[in-house]
């Protein structure tokens, strides 16, 4: 069940706003998403959630129509294509792995002969196969978090909804959680909505980014596109007393926009400035210049910047 | 290099890494029947559940066996009199069939209406105290989204779970009756199974009015009160105090309606109706059949919510 250059969009919705008695969670909310590794940014509150179980049919939306993977919106055919990892627990007390995630089969309409095969398999390759069969009361936050991707992958879906999947996880747990979703994006051709307020996971993981506040879209579209191409901002790692180089750039208009005082150096050069003149005035004030790179601005920049314009 | 050696390695990377599925998916009705068998499941690993079993299979096998015996008893007596302390003359046949009849051990409609009466005590205990378990567990521990971000919509959900319910309350009241029913026609002649097929229907109809209206008010009420100690008290509320309020009621006004705030008598009453068999002192079937019915629309009704609620948090 590999979707393979699927022409439809992923995700197609048309004006759809979702409110909750008086709390509107979203608004108006127009989106084409093709196939692929996407995250889902904003702050708490900014309708992430909403829009995810908008998308598996939890929710109906209010107002507004739209389909996923062509399906329209709440259909149960489209939760059959779709896994679901939620941001809570979700578990179901008493249970052994295996069996959770082989009743997850089930209830998506797999044989239980072939969910409890399918579970181990998924299990294995999750590598929780020494902890199949303990019960889910006895399992880590680690452990809990892959068994939620267990249940969410057991019926091969096309398309991984992840709420909140490091949540709780410690360092190790987080980066083995990301190269997970790297290598399952990237090498099995699922594409995965990531809905996260943590800036680095979307940054290891997605292609594509949509950034969501107070139930409106930011912004959306490749990290690389969004994120701002500053030519006048510079990065400079110098090596000797900087004392005389800085102010020889002041006095060329040349602004300091951060310095950590370790001869780490964020610069904004005025029009015109080539960066052939900081070697110049390096040379000319006794200071080396170790690395000089373009400044463009970070994924955190540019979700700040989208979520202050108002 | 040993070949066994890259075998081995091989199917450790194939095991490893991710292999996609290939099979058909079912209708989300697929997913029904799993959480039913998985609530039963959940059940039979109780020691509790296989004690309460173990009473009413009692109360069965007092019905099996006392009618075996009936029958049996009037099959050694001769058809002559018996003189009786020298002044009277008795029957024993007649004494045998008069015995059958108070005791209501004769395959009659009264047979089953008192059984399903008697295994209702324990069935009530049954499901007062595994509910929490059954469905209580799953809002506890927001299970919920986990079913429900799958095919399966609210509607299978809590079909699911009220057919693991409905699957307790037919062991205890409508298999034993069924059986029973089985039994007589077997012990007596083969006409008893068409001359009793009103008696056939009624079973089936009152065994499954109970599983509807047991199952949809357990699961309603758990989706409410989740733990057992607050499910007893709901429980004893409406199938201990609202029975003596009710009699008390009927017997003070001598208004035999007062007995409708009783559920499981209404349950009785319309299950007489089915049967075929007579109940003093009682509100008319239809009025208690509307009590049902308004009470299992309830309990749609607050599920709705209830399930809606959890979607949406």
């Amino acid at each position: 069940m590999t979707v393979a250059a699927s022409p439809l969009p992923l995700l197609d919705l048309h004006a759809v706003s979702r409110t909750f008695g008086t709390v509107q969670a979203l608004r108006d909310v127009s989106l084409r998403l093709m196939p692929g590794r996407i995250g889902l940014l904003g702050p708490n509150g900014a309708g992430k959630s909403t829009l995810l179980k908008l998308m598996m049919g939890l929710v109906p939306p209010t107002s507004g129509s739209g389909t996923v993977l062509g399906m329209p919106l709440g259909s149960w055919r489209l939760r059959q294509q779709v896994g679901f990892m939620p941001e809570a627990d979700a578990l179901v007390p008493g249970l052994k792995g295996v069996e959770y995630v082989g009743l997850a089969g089930e209830l998506y309409g797999m044989a239980r002969s072939q969910a409890r095969r399918r579970a181990h398999e998924v299990l294995t390759y999750l590598e929780l196969e020494d902890a199949r069969y303990r019960k889910l009361e006895e399992y880590s936050t680690g452990m809990k978090q892959r068994i939620k991707l267990a249940q969410a992958l057991v019926h091969d879906p096309h398309v991984l909804l992840l709420d909140e999947p490091t949540s709780g996880l410690d360092p190790a747990g987080r980066d083995a959680m990301l190269r997970l979703l790297v290598r399952l994006g990237r090498d099995h051709d699922k594409s995965f909505i990531l809905s996260t307020h943590l800036l680095g996971d979307v940054e290891t993981t997605c292609t594509q980014v949509v950034v969501l506040d107070k139930g409106v879209i930011r912004g959306q579209g490749a990290v690389k596109d969004l994120c701002a191409t500053r030519n006048d901002r510079y990065r400079l790692q110098l090596q000797g007393d900087p004392t005389r180089f800085l102010e020889e750039l002041a006095l060329e208009h040349v602004r300091v926009v951060a310095n950590n005082g370790r001869g780490e150096l964020q610069v904004a050069v005025p029009e015109g400035w080539t960066t052939r003149a900081f070697f110049v005035l390096a040379e000319n004030h006794g200071v080396a210049i170790r690395a000089l790179t373009r400044d463009d601005e970070s994924l955190e920049d540019m979700f700040h910047r989208l979520i202050d314009m108002k | 290099m040993d070949p066994t050696h890259v075998t081995t390695n091989l199917t450790t990377a194939a095991l490893l890494s991710y292999r996609p599925w290939r099979g058909r998916l079912g209708g989300p009705w697929r997913g029904t029947l799993a959480v039913a068998r998985l609530g039963l499941a959940g059940l039979v690993r109780r020691k509790l559940v296989w004690a309460l079993y173990v009473f009413s299979l009692l109360i069965f096998f007092s019905f099996f066996f006392g009618q075996y015996l009936l029958v049996w008893a009037g099959s050694q007596v001769g058809e002559q009199n018996v003189r009786m302390g020298g002044f009277m003359r008795i029957a024993p046949k007649d004494l045998v069939k008069n015995l059958r009849d108070d005791l209501k051990l004769n395959g009659s409609g009264e047979t089953f209406r008192n059984l399903f009466w008697y295994e209702g005590s324990i069935l009530v205990v049954t499901l007062a105290l595994v509910g929490a378990q059954l469905i209580g567990n799953d809002f506890r521990h927001r299970s919920l989204p986990f079913y429900l971000s799958k095919p399966l919509s609210g509607r299978h959900y809590v079909a699911g779970k009220c057919l693991a319910v409905a699957a307790v309350v037919a062991a205890m009241t409508m298999l034993p009756a069924l059986l029973l029913y089985v039994e007589y026609g077997l012990l007596d002649s083969w006409e008893y199974f068409w001359e009793a097929r009103r008696s056939l229907f009624g079973i089936l109809g009152y065994g499954l009015l109970l599983c509807g209206m047991m199952s949809l008010l357990l699961v309603a009420v758990t989706s409410w009160v989740q733990k057992t100690v607050p499910l007893v008290m709901v429980w004893s509320g409406l199938f201990v105090m609202a029975p003596a309020v009710g009699q008390s009621l009927a017997s003070l006004t001598s208004r035999p309606r007062y007995r409708l705030i009783d559920l499981w008598d209404c349950a009785y009453i319309v299950g007489n109706a089915m049967l075929g068999t007579k109940v003093d002192n009682q509100p008319p079937a239809w009025a208690a059949a509307t009590v049902i019915a308004i009470v299992c629309t309830l309990c749609v009704a607050m599920l709705y919510t209830r399930i809606r609620a959890v979607e949406v948090v």
